[in-house]
Formats: C-alpha cells, sequence, structure tokens
C-alpha cells in the first residue's frame, strides 16, 4: 500500500469528513479522490489519523533552548506541542516548557483583555477597557510626558523574554524600531555581563565568546564544565556531553555543589564560592612554571609578545621609536583619516624592536628595555598575575586541594583536546569578570581553542551578523529616519534619575515606563529598590501575556499575543545552529494582540504611522536582509519555506576561532588591554589595575571570608534556574507546578541539624535589604555554608517576603551586571 | 508476535521531567494525575543528593506502569477491566473498572491512580491527542503504552524526544527494533525484580 493510500484508509468516515476540512483549510489534501475509494473498504480495521494540523513553532524565551516544536491545532485549539526535526536531528530538542505551552495560552492567569489600575500598584486591582481606551490613554499621557519633560521621560523596559523579530527582543528585533521612533529613554538589562566582558575582551567577541557548536563535543578528550549546569539550564546540550563521555571523553564538573550535572561526571571538584578565577590563575601558574603552555599559540595567536611600557602602561609603538605615524583611511566616523601607529615587539630572530608583521619570531619573554624604555611583554605581566596564586594559597582560597589543582594543569597540559564549558555560575557575582579572564587565558595558553574537540567559552551560539540592525531606523515619507533611541540608563540607578531628574551630571527626566518582554520585580536583584522606584513612577505601562508580579505596579496592561499567536522568526540565542520561523498557528486568545499590531496602533495614534507602515512578514524579511544571511544562503523566502535554516557555516561542527583567529583588532587573543572601557560609566572612579591585565579579588558577599559571612549573615545564598521555568515565564502554567509546587530552600543537613531545622519547614532567610520565607528542604549535594532556591518565583508564592529582595544591586566598577549570586543570608526557623 | 517494551538508560536520565510532562498533555491528564513520574534516588526531596558533601550521589528513575509479562493487576482485578493484550501492554476498560483498588494494592510500582473524585482540569479546553483515554470517575487509571498513538504508527509520548536520548522503545521480539538494539551488550536491572512480575522495562545501568 502508497503512503497515501495508508494515509486515506486511516479516517473513519466521519473522521475524514473532520479531517478533510482542516486538511483543506490547509491546502494540505493531497491524493483524495483516489484515496476516498480506499474508505469503502471494511475489511481492514480502521486506524484512526489524528485531525490535528500541525504549524511550525519556535519555543524562544532566554533559557538557552530555541526549540523548534511542532504545534498541533484542532479545532482552533494548541492541543499538543512536540519536537520538530532540524535539518541536523541531533540538535532536535523540547523539555517540560516546550510541552506545556497549552498551559501558557489557556492559562487562568493569561490576559484577555487591556485593563486599567483602579487600586494601589502591586495590589493588582484592574477593570478591563477596551483597545480604544488603552491605547488613547497611553497615547495621550505618553504624548503629555514628551511635551513636558522630552522623548526621554518614558523609557522602554526590555527584558529577554521572547527572541523573536516581531514579537521579542532578537537584535534588530520590532521593539528596537518602536524605542527608536518613540526616542524613548531605554533601561538595559545589565545582566550576564562578566562573562562578556572577560571573553569580549580577550576573544574579541562580544557579547560572550563563544563554544564550539555541540555537535564538536564528541571530538573532545575532555569536557571541563566550569560552573555551568547544563542538565538544568542547558537541557538540549547535556546528551552531546553523554553521548561523548560514552565515547571516552574524560568529563569533570567544577561547581560550589553536587547536584544532578554532578552526578554525571567522572570528577567533581568543589570549589567555594566565586573562588573560579584564582583556581584558574593557579592552575595557569602551574602551566607556566613547567613550561606546559603552546609557545606556538601563544606566540602566533595571541598578543603576548606586545610590549607594556612600564610608565604609562600603554603598548610600545613605532612613534615611541621615533617612527611618526602615518594616515589610514578615513575613519566614516569622524571623517579624519585614521593614524596608524603598530605595536612593537622583540624579534628573536633580528634581535630588533619591529612591528609585530616583520618579527619572525617575536619574544614573549625577557625583554625589559627597548631604546632605553622600560617594558614588559604581555606574557610576562600575565606570568606575574598567575604567579600570585601559588598552589597553597590558593587551596586555601578555594577549598580545593593541591593535588586537585596540579592534575588539573597536567589535563589542560596532556590530555586535550580540553573544552572548557563555561556559561553563568561564576559570572553572577561582584567579582565575575575576574573568574572568566583567568579561566579563558588558561584555555588559550593551553592552545585549547579553535579546533576540533578544543575550545574555551560560552556554550550559545549567537551570530550578530544574520540581523540587519538598520530596521530599527526606517525612512518616513519625507525620507527622515526617527529620532533613535535615547539614553540608556543603568538599572541599578533608575532610582536616582527618579529622583533627581538627572543622570550622569544632566537633566534627564523620567516619568514612565513601557514594559515588556520581562518581568523584572521578579528577575532584578534588591526588589525592594526595584519597587521603591516603580511606585514612583507617574506612567507604567506593561504589555505581557499575563498578569506577572510587575505588571501588578502598571497603569496600563496591555494583553499581548502568544509566540504561538502570530507569525514571527527566532534568529537564535541559543545552542542549536538555526533561524526558525513561526507560523500563526491560532488566533489570538481574548482581545491578545501580537506585539508588532500594539507598536502599530501607538505609532498611528501619536503620529507616526509612516514608520510603521509594514507588515510582519515584511519586517522579517527586511530583518534578514543582511550580508551575514547571504552568505549563509538564508533568504525569506527559503525561511518561510522551509522554516529552518542554519547560521553557522559548514553542514556541522563548527569551531569558533578556527586557527586562532581571535575577533580582535589585530586578531590576536588579548592577555593585555591598554584601555579600559567600562560597561557604563557614572562618574565612578576606576581601578585600572585590575581591568588591564588578568586579575583576581574575592566576590564581596559570597566569599567565604566576607564581612557579611564573617558578621552577621554566615550562609552564602545560591539561586540556581529551574527545570519548569525560564526566568518567571511558565510561573502561570499550572501542569509545571505539579514538579515544583513551590519555592524552597535547600540546606546542607549539617547545617539544618545545628539550626534545628527539620525538612519542610518554614525558614526566614534575611540580610540587610530583605527577606523571603520558604519550607526548607535538607540537600547533601550543597556544602556547609552555602543554601540555594529556585530563582523564578513570584511575591505571591512565597509565604513571605521575596526572593529578589536579598542580593544587592551593586556594580562592580566596570561591569554592569547583577550580581545575583553574590548573596549572604542568616537563616532562622520560623 | 509483537511484544511492546521500553529501555530507560540510567546513565543518560538527569531528570528533567520532559517525559512527564510529555505524557501528561498528550493523554490531557487532569490535576494530580501522572502516568509517568521521575523518581530521585538521591535525598528524600527532588533533585537532592544522598551521601555527605562531596561524596554524593544522585539519580534518577523515570517510572511508569512496566507492563509486566506477569501482571499481578491483572491477575487480581475482579471484574476483568485490567487486561493484557496480545503485543504485552496492559490495559483498564473503564467501562469494567468498579475502582475497587485491588490493583493498585497489588502492583509493586505505584503507578496506578483512583479517580476518585470528579477529575478537575488545569484548563478550560481540552488538550491532548484527539483520541486520548478519557478520565472517568471511579477508575483506576494508568500508562496506557499510548496504546492510541501506537496503533497508528506514532510514538508514546514519553518516546517523542527525551533530551538525554535516554529512552528507547519498540518491540522487544524484533531484534531490529530500537528497543532490541538498545538493550543488546547493555547491563541492565528491572525495577523490584524480586516481585516477581517480570516488567518489560529494561532500566540500563
Amino acid at each position: 500500500m502508497s503512503e497515501d493510500m495508508k494515509l486515506m484508509t486511516g479516517f473513519s468516515r466521519r473522521n475524514f469528513i473532520k479531517g478533510a476540512a482542516v486538511l483543506a483549510a490547509t491546502g494540505a489534501l493531497v491524493g483524495c479522490s483516489s484515496g476516498s475509494k480506499e474508505l469503502e473498504k471494511t475489511d481492514e480495521p480502521a486506524v484512526t489519523e489524528s485531525p490535528d494540523e500541525i504549524y511550525s513553532g519556535v519555543c524562544r524565551g532566554n533559557c538557552a533552548g530555541g526549540c523548534f516544536l511542532n504545534v498541533h491545532v484542532r479545532d482552533g485549539v494548541v492541543v499538543r506541542t512536540t519536537a520538530r526535526d532540524l535539518p541536523d536531528t541531533r540538535y532536535n530538542r523540547i523539555c517540560t516548557r516546550g510541552l506545556t505551552h497549552s498551559g501558557r495560552i489557556y492559562s487562568a492567569d493569561r490576559l484577555l483583555y487591556p485593563m486599567k489600575r483602579t487600586g494601589e500598584r502591586g495590589t493588582g486591582e484592574f477593570e478591563r477597557i477596551s483597545w480604544d481606551e488603552a491605547i488613547n490613554t497611553i497615547a495621550e499621557k505618553w504624548q503629555g510626558l514628551v511635551d513636558q519633560y522630552g522623548t526621554e521621560a518614558m523609557a522602554m523596559y526590555t527584558g529577554s523574554g521572547n527572541y523573536a523579530l516581531c514579537s521579542g527582543v532578537a537584535f534588530g528585533s520590532a521593539v528596537s524600531r518602536f524605542t527608536s521612533i518613540m526616542g524613548s529613554s531605554t533601561i538595559p538589562l545589565n545582566v550576564d555581563a562578566a562573562v562578556g566582558r572577560a571573553m569580549g575582551i580577550i576573544a574579541g567577541f562580544g557579547p560572550y565568546g563563544q563554544n564550539n557548536e555541540p555537535a564538536d563535543f564528541a571530538n573532545s578528550k575532555t569536557i571541563i564544565c566550569w560552573g555551568a549546569n547544563p542538565t538544568i539550564s542547558q537541557p538540549q546540550v547535556m546528551h552531546f556531553i553523554l553521548e561523548a563521555k560514552e565515547q571516552g571523553t574524560k568529563y569533570i564538573v567544577i561547581d560550589e555543589i553536587f547536584n544532578a550535572n554532578a552526578a554525571k561526571a567522572d570528577v567533581f571538584i568543589p570549589i567555594k564560592a566565586s573562588t573560579d578565577g584564582a583556581m584558574a590563575f593557579s592552575v595557569l601558574n602551574e602551566i607556566l612554571t613547567q613550561g606546559w603552555y603552546d609557545d606556538e599559540f601563544v606566540r602566533a595567536h595571541t598578543n603576548s609578545p606586545f610590549l607594556v611600557k612600564e610608565s604609562d602602561g600603554m603598548f610600545l609603538r613605532m612613534s615611541d621609536l621615533g617612527v611618526e605615524p602615518t594616515e589610514g583611511p578615513v575613519n566614516p566616523a569622524t571623517g579624519q583619516p585614521t593614524m596608524i601607529d603598530p605595536e612593537v615587539v622583540w624579534d628573536e630572530a633580528s634581535d630588533s624592536a619591529v612591528v609585530l608583521a616583520e618579527a619572525q619570531a617575536p619574544a614573549i619573554e625577557g625583554v625589559t628595555e627597548v631604546n632605553g624604555i622600560a617594558v614588559k611583554t604581555v606574557f610576562a605581566i600575565m606570568k606575574e598575575q598567575a604567579a600570585q596564586y601559588p598552589i597553597d594559597r590558593v587551596t586555601t582560597i578555594t577549598g580545593v586541594p593541591a593535588e586537585t589543582i596540579k592534575e588539573l594543569a597536567r589535563i589542560y597540559h596532556e590530555e586535550g583536546p580540553v573544552n572548557t564549558y563555561t556559561m553563568f555560575g561564576c559570572d553572577h557575582y561582584l567579582n565575575g569578570h575576574y573568574n572568566y579572564w583567568p579561566i579563558a587565558a588558561l584555555g588559550i595558553c593551553t592552545g585549547n581553542v579553535g579546533k576540533p574537540g578544543a575550545a574555551t567559552g560560552f556554550c550559545e551560539l549567537m551570530p550578530t551578523n544574520i540581523t540587519n540592525f538598520m530596521t530599527a531606523y526606517p525612512l518616513d515619507s519625507a525620507g527622515n529616519p526617527p529620532k533613535g533611541p535615547g539614553r540608556a540608563i543603568v538599572v541599578k540607578e533608575v532610582g536616582n534619575v527618579v529622583d533627581t531628574g538627572t543622570y550622569v551630571g544632566q537633566e534627564l527626566i523620567l516619568k514612565g515606563v513601557y514594559v515588556t518582554n520581562t518581568n523584572p520585580l521578579s528577575t532584578m536583584t534588591n526588589r525592594n529598590y526595584m519597587e521603591s522606584w516603580f511606585k514612583k513612577l507617574e506612567f507604567i505601562v506593561v504589555a505581557d501575556m499575563c498578569m506577572t508580579e510587575t505588571a501588578t505596579y502598571a497603569d496600563i496592561v496591555l494583553p499581548a499575543a502568544h509566540w504561538f499567536e502570530q507569525v514571527d522568526a527566532y534568529t537564535s540565542f541559543g545552542t542549536a545552529p538555526y533561524i526558525l520561523w513561526q507560523d500563526k498557528a491560532i488566533e489570538p486568545v481574548g482581545e491578545a494582540k501580537p506585539d508588532f499590531e500594539i507598536y502599530r496602533l501607538l505609532c498611528d495614534k501619536m503620529g507616526y504611522g509612516e514608520y510603521w507602515d509594514i507588515e510582519p512578514e515584511e519586517f522579517i524579511a527586511a530583518a534578514i536582509d543582511s550580508e551575514g544571511a547571504k552568505a549563509l544562503g538564508i533568504t525569506f523566502d527559503t525561511l518561510k519555506e522551509e522554516k529552518s535554516a542554519r547560521i553557522l557555516p559548514g553542514d556541522g561542527e563548527f569551531i569558533s576561532f578556527e586557527g586562532g583567529n581571535f575577533l580582535t583588532a589585530t586578531g590576536r587573543a588579548q592577555f593585555y588591554q591598554e584601555i579600559v572601557t567600562p560597561d557604563y560609566f557614572i562618574g565612578q572612579t576606576i581601578d585600572e589595575s585590575k581591568e588591564k591585565k588578568p586579575y583576581w579579588e574575592p566576590a564581596k558577599y559570597a566569599d567565604e571570608n566576607s564581612e557579611a559571612r564573617q558578621g552577621s549573615y554566615p550562609f552564602h545564598m545560591l539561586s540556581e534556574h529551574m527545570r519548569t521555568r525560564t526566568h518567571t515565564q511558565w510561573w502561570e502554567c499550572r501542569y509545571l507546578d505539579e514538579f515544583t509546587p513551590e519555592p524552597i530552600v535547600c540546606i546542607n543537613p549539617e547545617d539544618a541539624a545545628s539550626l534545628s531545622i527539620n525538612e519542610g519547614d518554614s525558614v526566614k532567610l534575611f540580610n540587610d535589604r530583605g527577606f523571603v520565607v520558604m519550607k526548607a528542604v535538607l540537600n547533601a549535594g550543597l556544602p556547609k555554608g552555602t543554601v540555594s532556591s529556585g530563582r523564578s518565583f513570584q511575591a505571591d508564592e512565597f509565604i513571605d517576603g521575596h526572593f529578589a529582595s536579598l542580593p544587592s544591586i551593586e556594580f562592580n566598577q566596570v561591569c554592569a551586571n547583577q550580581a545575583f549570586n553574590d548573596v549572604a543570608v542568616a537563616i532562622e526557623k520560623i | 508476535m509483537t511484544r511492546y517494551g521500553m529501555a530507560i538508560d540510567m546513565a543518560r536520565c538527569f531528570g528533567c521531567q520532559t517525559c512527564a510532562a510529555a505524557c501528561k498533555i498528550a493523554n490531557n491528564l487532569p490535576a494530580n494525575l501522572a502516568y509517568n513520574v521521575v523518581h530521585t534516588i538521591g535525598g528524600t526531596a527532588i533533585d537532592t543528593a544522598a551521601g555527605t558533601f562531596p561524596n554524593c550521589t544522585l539519580d534518577f528513575r523515570p517510572v511508569q506502569c512496566q507492563h509486566c509479562e506477569n501482571p499481578v493487576c491483572v491477575s487480581v482485578c475482579p471484574t476483568g477491566a485490567t487486561f493484557q493484550d496480545e503485543d504485552g501492554i496492559v490495559g483498564v476498560d473503564n467501562e469494567l473498572c468498579i475502582g475497587c483498588e485491588s490493583c493498585i494494592k497489588a502492583c509493586p510500582y505505584h503507578v496506578r491512580t483512583l479517580l476518585a473524585t470528579e477529575p478537575e482540569y488545569y484548563l478550560d479546553v481540552v488538550v491532548g491527542e484527539f483520541d486520548a483515554p478519557t478520565h472517568k470517575t471511579g477508575t483506576v487509571e494508568k500508562c496506557t503504552f499510548c496504546k492510541n498513538l501506537i496503533d497508528r504508527g506514532e510514538e508514546p509520548a514519553c518516546m517523542q524526544l527525551c533530551p538525554g536520548r535516554a529512552r528507547y522503545w519498540g518491540d522487544l521480539d524484533d531484534p531490529e527494533s530500537e528497543v532490541s538494539k538498545a538493550i543488546v551488550g547493555r547491563e541492565y536491572e528491572f525495577y523490584l525484580e524480586s516481585e516477581g512480575t517480570k516488567p518489560k522495562v529494561y532500566y540500563l545501568k
């Protein structure tokens, strides 16, 4: 029997009629006339085909998944979601969240129509209004604020809730265009910044540096998972690791706690909180001392030979040797010629100082003076930095035994190729980026980067070159671009801006925010601070699928369409190398509207309609009209037709920085930077000695010797991802409550005993900033002195208080980051 | 003869609950009814470790009806509601089930649930496969091996995509089936083998 025949006999008469209507509606009814005859046969057992229509879908929160889904629709209802085949089926993926979209779409907490606030902010008292009233109110209020205070009086506050072009926050997404049209100020996310800072500097590839694609993991002899938990945070990567392990790859896990990931490891190396940079330095020191570094790689692919002048910490350049800089091409930004003044190295072959390109054997050590100028090589400086971390000192700092540090050094030297897999485990501390530069240096010095099986860094695959950022700058009929976005206000300063009307010494009056794709009152640090400035704002609009904790503070709440209720494209922010197409699978539930259409309504009402004379598919086409996409053969038509396209060159096993080619100005990985550029500048004093070269210092609160932990707050409080939520998303999905019914704090059994805490007791965690009350669970996987909890709950889920009230919203001197895990607390039984 | 069975690789399972969630939706299960649960083998609470830090252990065991060769639930059922198909799948006919709980008491795996009261659903819409099991008050339910799906050539919901690639399913009598191939050359154990039920879910070590 042919496949067509099989299909047709699969229908019972009744279901065939129903199925035919559905299939005809989607234009998918093939072979109907020939198959109809088969229906008359009655001698075969009736096998009933599903009447469900299947659409292409993408699960696309900020979980590193980027899962390609089949959305099953019956009678206009999403009834099931399943994993859809990717071109390389090794990347097929789905999890608890992708499987339970029905629980979000039809949640009792779904916003079905616009609402306006009737009670105090945060109480959740609202009444239904029409879309007309909502848009009129927002436009009138927004315009009033703009007229009185300027366009920056309203800030766009977006998060990471959806990495799609039309509805979300992907690079070049519609919200960037809306922000640009409105000229709004912005409140950046200020998260996950330490990895980007360190890896970006060293590898020159922002925002986070990059590992090889997961299909390459099997080529590693050793995988060192350093401060990451792929069993929970990147579950779709885990099978690549486990398959590699089955083939003989050694899997080493470095973590503060023993979890499901550590349980899969060949070797588990427990380490004290955020002391990872110290350990990396110590391993590096051992490698440098033993001469185990990859000399050829270091000379050829790092800035180790550059000479740093002792006088000013700048590189020795030809102008220092009396050679005047020459004029290069005109810089389009300044209109002036660029000045070429190349770095000088010491060429051991000619025994002279020459520009790097002319050196046959650039020295990386032993150069102390050139033409009377005192210098050191970058390599020598790094070596000095590492030498501050001898094994005996680091054993005390990290709790890692001396023999383990020596063994790690041997492994990096002898058991390669080594993949050092990092995510954000060492990031969410005030010393976060000080952990990652030494880790990256360790991988690079041992040549464990840019080769099959060898990589050092972040596992998400985020090519930024397939999106055309000009989508944010449409032209009106006169050919004029919009205002462009206003100033970005780092989140820790928003309260000050609201209070003082100034930002970095200049006037910036902030009166309102438009919040979309984020739930900052649950997800940011120092909730009491966040709530204080939210309450002071005159006007808050929140667009969301459901009544989030943040939405309860809004003046107007707008019901945003679910991801499957609109056409869209996901441009990747995950661990599979694909751009993916989202079909419109169902009509929006209730009166929900796609964000794209909400922006259109606001633009029209506020007189900017010309800038939004575009349909979603046209926007997607414009957004992927880029040289990067062209080079990969990705076009709008092929994407819409095939629903997925690979975004990395080649057919598989893409190697980042292959051949040691880094994306820095010199093409070399950097162990020293001349110019320190902070993520933010609000007039703070910067100690550059910590930033120009690899450096480490302990975490401010989490370190066991911190003032906080030695004082009133002896426990390190760790926050973890959850298997059932992406940040707070899926809080409204009741199915997943069966797996994680309530917030819990995990505590070491001996610690619990000393505090007379039993499993299930309510306990209060508190510090100077706030408190939270939740149930205690005993977990031997936690070391003494550390407690942990899932980070994805909202206020009304806690017995009392709020987990997000505990971390500080301080920033490192150069790194604008959320130190979710740099937290010390005290615990008491309630 | 077809003899359906399953293999679950304990070295691959990392407790992500995906199989449990897939089952929940595909079968349109009401609140607090699960055919498929993932046990933590460690501490008492989900996802917690046993031992003394840092010498800890933590493993996972997904458990559903084991579709035993020697199903004790069938032999104790007073009405013939619980039966075993020719393909080895143990089923419950909810027209015959009287909710006496004999099978629940007899089954060592705790995978059967009595719907003692009117089932409550989380959603106002019906989800899952169009021919998902009906959930009838006063009857006992359990994993059907997604008989509705396999009868039309599809896989059981829990099999559709395991993130750890830990699950195998198919005809144990067919040496070319995925499940048969997965078992070859591997050490395995049966859950509560001493009960004498001869389960058909192989737990690969």
